[in-house]
């Protein structure tokens, strides 16, 4: 009898572990069948993809919810499951396995049917809303990437296929901001967005491995069994912080978040209002038990989440159009989460990451309505809609409230403090550029001009092979640009962007 | 190997005999491109030398040597035996790299643009791609320091006459010295002093920080060609595994290894993102690049080792793809910049797209093998070194953006001022069917032995300490052998 309970056990486990797993496989496989289309030159057309997505989701939010009810009918032990090693190395006693497999606790399924029923819901909207327009195959391509690699993030059983995961988010978070490519801003917006994750990303390949140097594993389940030392918590912790802060717009990187609105208004909503915008504090939220050991991490965490509501909520309201403000209310809400979890309240910031994100995906979606909602409000109400907080600011002294308003306005100087350290790095980077030609100078006779690009050297290559030189050897726009403005028009200056 | 191999039946000289085939093939083809009428006549003769050499190749890598590494050094100078099977084979650590070499060349001439893939660059290819493949698959240390030596003359010829040339042969001609002299030392001097001889001549020859003057140079003047094959095919990193493996470094060392590896990974990486044209920032992306294999290398260990054998394979496909297509987009639009916004992905989605992943999958992208590779040189690194991973995954971050940010300004972000200063999109052709294969071919592989790279890193580099021991006991195996020999004739 007993035996035979285990055994139901043992199989309903296997039941949730797969069930999540189709959660990322599923989108996985949509998303490679659709690229794979797209290489051999059969791509689906728009509609054959929206169709394939509504499928899609439909399928994922009933293996979600599925996989919930299994859940709480076991009780809501967590599951545990690890499907087999993706690749290992060993010898000398030394060993390195990447093994792959799940671990489904409440936060997590809580996240997992969260992605998927949002994603079903942008989806549906973005059939509308995309319909005929230039691209909407690849927005529904990068979704499915996305989704697969958020709901990696979320069941992933080790830090390490966490960051597989992780890298998917970035990558698909980066081509969607870039969605409008033909213009200028996406990209440079792309870039910026793409550079904070890169950095914060590497914060996290180095937690994963002070994780597995002080636990031998980085497996979640078994790390978890063995506390680590105050210090090391707080190096794991603070580096897995620095990780969280990029993907969930906190200070000081919270600048990317209104720049990654350029996209369209349904990745806008899933992206940065909805789940990416919030997987900063699922990372806190998955990793707490192995760090909040440390006093000094904790309180950290709940100053970086407070300075982030504060002046994402001041300089939100500065702000003159409606997805910015929109982004900033994003951002303060997520430091508020921030702070709950800094605080130990894991349950209330799971709750407040469920309702902030279907809020901000009405609003987000809203969005483009703004103009009418406001109108029909306006008509119902029969006067001008009250100004929310107004009262608050009367409070404020006037020439407090006018420097404040300059400091909302400059978005906290955070653009300029970035413009200037990234001009630094830039001036430092052409400093190098030029030693490491004189260098080249001095060991050639016959050296080229320091700062001249690729174009004489091509045609020198060129004239190798016996062939002509291209054609065209100066591109319109590039003309345009040397030499003048468009000079230092590099990707750095990104921040100067969206003024 | 178990009795049921239908290739037991042929005999044990098949591996080295296909060894010196692939080589021959590989010579032979450059010969035939040479005389070829056109540029298409010679791209054909070239990929059916290439397929034949690649099949040699493949079938070498099965019959590889049955000891894990053979040793290369002074045993060998002083053999009287000069038969095939004293001058050709492969072992574990070459079995990985000697097709991987020929494929580097098949993809080059199948997507080398026909208006610079002239029969004489193709012949030239071909042979830099032998004399490569003869410092991978000879056995003999005379073979391999000519080889080593005569490996970088046909790039130079490419360079002939152009600002930097001196510089490559400068470098070069400092590193076939020291190799040589290496090489000798080994056979007459202390293994410390052959030892520090060779891996001298081995950073020069990879580019690592402060030997990397020519490298950003070559790609900027010489045939986008050329200098993959040249730098990617990483002839370097394989010598310096060999030379580590059989006589692994002191700590000290070790120290300066991890160092030079460190700087010239943030080095490049840094001046690669700050890099106005195209062609030099991939240089410097593949100077960076190249120091991971320098620090998979540089403890001894054997995840490093079999990470950084995994990374010279992963990453010099995945960058030699990125820069097959910089260079199909510059025969399409002439120069390629960075420094002002790009236009043509409406016009050329399937080369906006190859850029794109195959940028991403140089620096490691999940799912593909460069994923597996740095995963392992991380740990390896990080474990034992933290400073120094710190520094790795710094200019991993890096190299990130920079692949971004050249498939987005190369392709994207054309019309400044919103719809209403809309361009028409321009661009080019999109992909020929042959670029689609090549390019098809690369990202298949990559994502193939990305997500199941486990037979892959098997026929890698064993266990140091095996390998090592292997070597001694296969050396003296060798001499008792060679003495019995002796007594028998007696």
């Amino acid at each position: 009898m007993t035996s035979e309970l285990i055994g139901v056990a043992v199989s309903v486990d296997l039941a949730i572990a797969w069930l999540a797993t189709s959660m990322v496989l599923l989108p996985l496989g949509a998303f490679a069948l659709a690229g794979l289309a797209e290489i051999v030159g059969a791509g689906w057309r728009d509609e054959v993809l929206a169709a394939v997505s509504r499928a899609l989701f439909t399928l994922t939010t009933i293996a979600g919810l599925t996989a919930a009810a299994l859940f709480g009918l076991e009780g809501g032990r967590p599951v545990h499951h690890v499907f087999g090693r993706w690749f290992s190395a060993d010898g000398a006693g030394a060993h390195q396995a990447y093994e792959v497999g799940v671990l489904v606790d409440a936060t997590s399924l809580t996240y997992l049917v969260l992605t998927s029923l949002l994603a079903g819901t942008v989806g549906a909207f973005s059939l509308r809303y995309l319909e005929g327009e230039e691209g909407a195959g690849r927005f529904f391509r990068a979704m499915m990437l996305f989704t697969a690699g958020l709901s990696l993030v979320v069941v992933a059983e080790s830090l390490g296929l966490l960051f597989v995961g992780w890298e998917l988010v970035g990558v698909s978070s980066a081509l969607l901001i870039a969605f409008y490519r033909h213009r200028e801003g996406p990209v440079r917006h792309a870039l910026l967005a793409f550079a904070i994750y890169r950095i914060c990303d590497a914060a996290l390949l180095a937690s994963l491995v002070v994780l597995h140097h002080a636990s031998g594993t980085t497996s979640l389940p078994a790390a978890f069994e063995a506390p680590l030392s105050p210090t090391v918590a707080a190096l794991f912790g603070g580096l897995v912080l620095f990780a969280s802060l990029g993907k969930s717009a906190q200070l000081p990187f919270s600048g990317w978040l209104p720049r990654a609105m350029e996209g369209p208004t349904p990745s806008s909503a899933i992206f940065y209002g909805a789940l990416s915008v919030h997987a900063g504090a699922y990372l806190l939220l998955r990793t707490a038990p192995l760090w909040e050991g440390s006093t000094p991490l904790r309180v950290t965490i709940v100053m970086i989440g407070a300075l982030t509501a504060l002046l994402g909520t001041l300089t939100g309201r500065a702000q003159t159009d409606v997805k910015s403000g929109l982004a900033y209310a994003a951002s303060a809400q997520v430091g508020l989460i921030f702070v709950e979890i800094g605080l130990g309240l894991h349950t209330l910031a799971l709750v407040h990451v469920v309702g902030h994100a279907l809020v901000r995906t009405l609003e987000l979606l809203r969005a483009p309505s703004l103009l009418q909602d406001v109108q029909r409000l306006e008509a119902e109400l029969g006067r001008a809609l009250p100004r929310a907080g107004a009262r608050y600011e009367r409070v404020v002294p006037r020439r407090i409230r006018t420097w404040l308003y300059r400091f909302a306005l400059e978005r906290a100087f955070l653009d300029t403090l970035a413009s200037r350290l990234i001009a630094a790095l830039r001036r430092a980077t052409r400093a190098l550029d030029a030693f490491d030609r004189r260098v080249v100078g001095a060991a050639t006779s016959r050296a080229s001009t320091p700062g001249r690009g690729v174009g004489a050297s091509a045609g020198v290559a060129h004239g190798s092979t016996s062939e002509p030189p291209p054609a065209a050897t100066k591109r319109e726009g590039v003309t345009m640009k040397r030499g003048g403005e468009g000079a230092e028009a590099d990707w750095p200056e990104t921040v100067e962007g969206r003024r | 190997m178990s009795s049921t191999d239908p290739w037991i039946a042929i005999g044990p000289a098949l591996g080295p005999a296909a060894t010196f085939g692939a080589i021959v093939t590989l010579a032979l083809t450059a010969g035939v491109v040479a005389r070829a009428a056109s540029t298409r006549s010679a791209r054909w003769w070239g990929l059916l030398g290439a397929m034949l050499s690649l099949l040699l190749a493949i079938l070498a890598a099965r019959r590889r040597s049955t000891s894990s590494v053979d040793a290369l050094g002074a045993d060998a100078l002083g053999a009287d035996a000069l038969g095939m099977d004293a001058l050709w084979g492969l072992d574990a650590l070459s079995a990985p790299i000697f097709p991987f070499v020929v494929a580097l060349f098949a993809v080059i001439t199948l997507a080398a643009p026909t208006r610079f893939a002239s029969p004489t660059l193709l012949a030239r290819l071909a042979l830099a791609s032998a004399l490569a493949l003869v410092v991978i698959g000879a056995r003999h240390p005379l073979l391999v320091a000519l080889a080593w030596a005569g490996s970088s003359v046909p790039t130079a010829i490419e360079l002939r006459g152009r600002p930097g040339a001196r510089a490559f042969v400068v470098h070069h001609v400092v590193s076939a010295l020291f190799v040589v002299a290496g090489l000798f030392a080994a056979h007459v001097a202390s293994p410390r002093l052959a030892g520090a001889l060779l891996v001298l001549g081995v950073l020069i020859r990879e580019g690592v920080v402060p030997f990397h003057a020519w490298v950003p140079s070559l790609y900027e003047r010489a045939p986008l060609g050329s200098a993959l094959l040249f730098s990617r095919a990483q002839v370097g990193a394989y010598l310096l595994a060999r030379v580590l493996v059989a006589s692994p470094l002191g700590s000290s060392a070790t120290w300066g290894l991890d160092l030079l590896g460190a700087m010239t990974m943030l080095y490049g990486a840094a001046l690669a993102l700050g890099q106005p044209g195209v062609r030099r920032a991939l240089g410097y992306l593949a100077t960076s690049q190249t120091a991971i294999v320098l620090l998979g290398l540089a403890d001894g260990g054997p995840i490093g080792a079999r990470g950084a054998v995994l990374a010279i394979v992963s990453v010099g496909l995945a960058q030699t793809g990125l820069g097959l297509a910089l260079w199909v987009t510059e025969a399409r639009r002439g120069e390629l910049r960075l420094d002002g916004a790009g236009e043509g992905v409406a016009a050329t989605p399937a080369l906006a797209g190859a850029t794109l992943f195959l940028g991403l999958a140089c620096v490691g992208l999940p799912g593909t093998l460069a994923f597996v590779a740095e995963e392992l040189v991380f740990h390896a690194t990080l474990e034992a070194r933290p400073w120094i991973g710190v520094a790795m995954v710094t200019a991993t971050a890096i190299n990130g953006v920079l692949v971004l940010r050249i498939a987005l300004r190369i392709f994207a972000g054309g019309v400044i001022g919103g719809a209403f200063g809309a361009r028409r999109p321009r661009g080019g052709a999109d992909l020929l069917a042959r670029e689609r294969v090549a390019f098809g071919l690369l990202g298949a592989s990559l994502v193939t032995f990305g997500v199941a790279p486990q037979r892959l890193l098997s026929v890698g580099a064993e266990d140091p300490a095996e390998i090592r021991a292997d070597v001694h006991v296969s050396a003296d195996m060798s001499r008792d052998a060679h003495r019995r020999e002796i007594h028998d004739d007696r």
